[in-house]
């Protein structure tokens, strides 16, 4: 091997030791930990407390009990069903609008003769009901908003009501109380 | 690929992704189920002799003569869930081809109708007793002058009658050898 060339190779290898330490030269670092707490999120629910009541109003002067177990609907009869449905709501920002759903009801052989109401009272506090008869919350907590729902056996006319409408089941279990969350 | 449509496609997946982004965005939503216990219908059902067609095989004679009878007791009740106001609405022959002597019959035929009676003493022929519900011939009008209320269950929810056809003392002779299948309407309207 030349000189030359030796020396050539001894220089590019000194270089490279020389690239090598510059890379484990250390710098000052210095790290600080950021305690912003915990955040969390809140909630939204709706639920129905109690058994509810069941009532014979059929007179409206003199409403009387009504027990669904051993009590039957004829023609002329109105009865109604009270309960209270609680809004439990948490959030910074949250708000939300109650609604109604009863167009599910399936009534089957009693759809021409009996009707089905489901409507919620807006006098709780912090309840608005609005144009559309929904009702609004606009600050976080806890709402009881009763409803009632009233189911009608129209009356008719002597020997309008057939024999097909005896014994039949009014099922109320489509009546569907829908709370959304809203952002203004 | 030309660097419009590359353009293009780029913007169209983002217009995309935006329009996810947008659908996801849900707000909280709670639904309760209103779910009250469920209420049935009742019933109204009036029942004559405990069956709804009663074939009222004790009321019958044969050969009887004008100035007699026949009468047998009757029981009406309701079957039904709800309080019923009956009445008796229509007693005919209900012959298919009535004859002449059948029609003649059917003129000089008397039906009374008594409630309160003894069913014994009824059925023995006695002298009709208690309330008098309706004394006259047949027709399809024929009916009490006032409905009669029955209850639920077993709260008056039956009531005894007695049925009388009597031939009247002056039926003509050309009712002779005439049949009567007497059919007794009642008809009970909810309370």
């Amino acid at each position: 091997m030349k000189k030359v060339t030796k020396a050539t190779i001894a220089a590019v290898a000194a270089g490279a030791l020389l690239l090598g330490g510059a890379g484990t030269i250390a710098r000052w670092q210095a790290t600080q930990t950021i305690d912003a707490g915990t955040i969390e999120s809140g909630h939204l629910n709706l639920t129905t407390t109690g058994t509810g009541e069941w009532q014979d109003i059929s007179n409206p002067d003199a409403p009387e009990p009504f027990d669904p177990t051993t009590q039957q609907l004829v023609p002329g009869d109105v009865v109604t069903f009270s309960q209270t449905a609680t809004i439990d709501a948490e959030g910074k920002n949250i708000a939300g609008v109650l609604s109604v759903d009863q167009e599910a009801t399936d009534l089957k052989g009693l759809a021409d003769y009996v009707t089905v109401d489901l409507k919620v009272d807006a006098s709780a506090q912090g309840i608005t009901e609005e144009t559309d008869g929904t009702l609004s919350f606009a600050e976080p907590g806890t709402y009881d908003v009763p409803f009632l729902i009233t189911v009608t056996f129209d009356e008719g006319a002597v020997g309008d009501t057939p024999p097909s409408t005896y014994d039949q089941v009014v099922d109320l279990q489509a009546l569907t109380l829908t709370l959304d969350q809203v952002r203004s | 690929m030309p660097k419009p449509l590359k353009f293009a496609l780029i913007a169209a997946v983002l217009l995309l992704l935006g329009i996810s982004a947008q659908s996801t965005a849900a707000s909280w939503r709670a639904e309760s189920r209103v779910d009250p216990p469920t209420i049935k219908t009742g019933s109204l059902s009036l029942l004559a002799g405990g069956a709804k067609d009663f074939q009222f095989t004790k009321l019958s004679g044969n050969a009887l003569i004008p100035g007699s009878f026949t009468q047998a007791p009757l029981a009406i009740s309701n079957a039904g869930t709800v309080a019923v106001s009956y009445k008796l609405d229509g007693a005919t022959n209900s012959l298919a081809s009535p004859t002449a002597a059948d029609r003649a019959l059917t003129n000089a035929v008397q039906l009374s109708i008594y409630t309160g009676m003894d069913q014994a003493a009824c059925e023995a022929g006695q002298s009709l007793t208690g309330q008098q519900l309706y004394v006259g011939p047949l027709g399809a009008d024929a009916s009490f002058a006032s409905a009669r209320d029955l209850g639920v269950g077993s709260t008056n929810s039956t009531e005894n009658l007695c049925i009388r056809v009597s031939i009247l003392s002056q039926a003509p002779q050309s009712a002779s050898g005439g049949k009567l299948s007497l059919n007794l309407r009642f008809t009970g309207q909810q309370r």
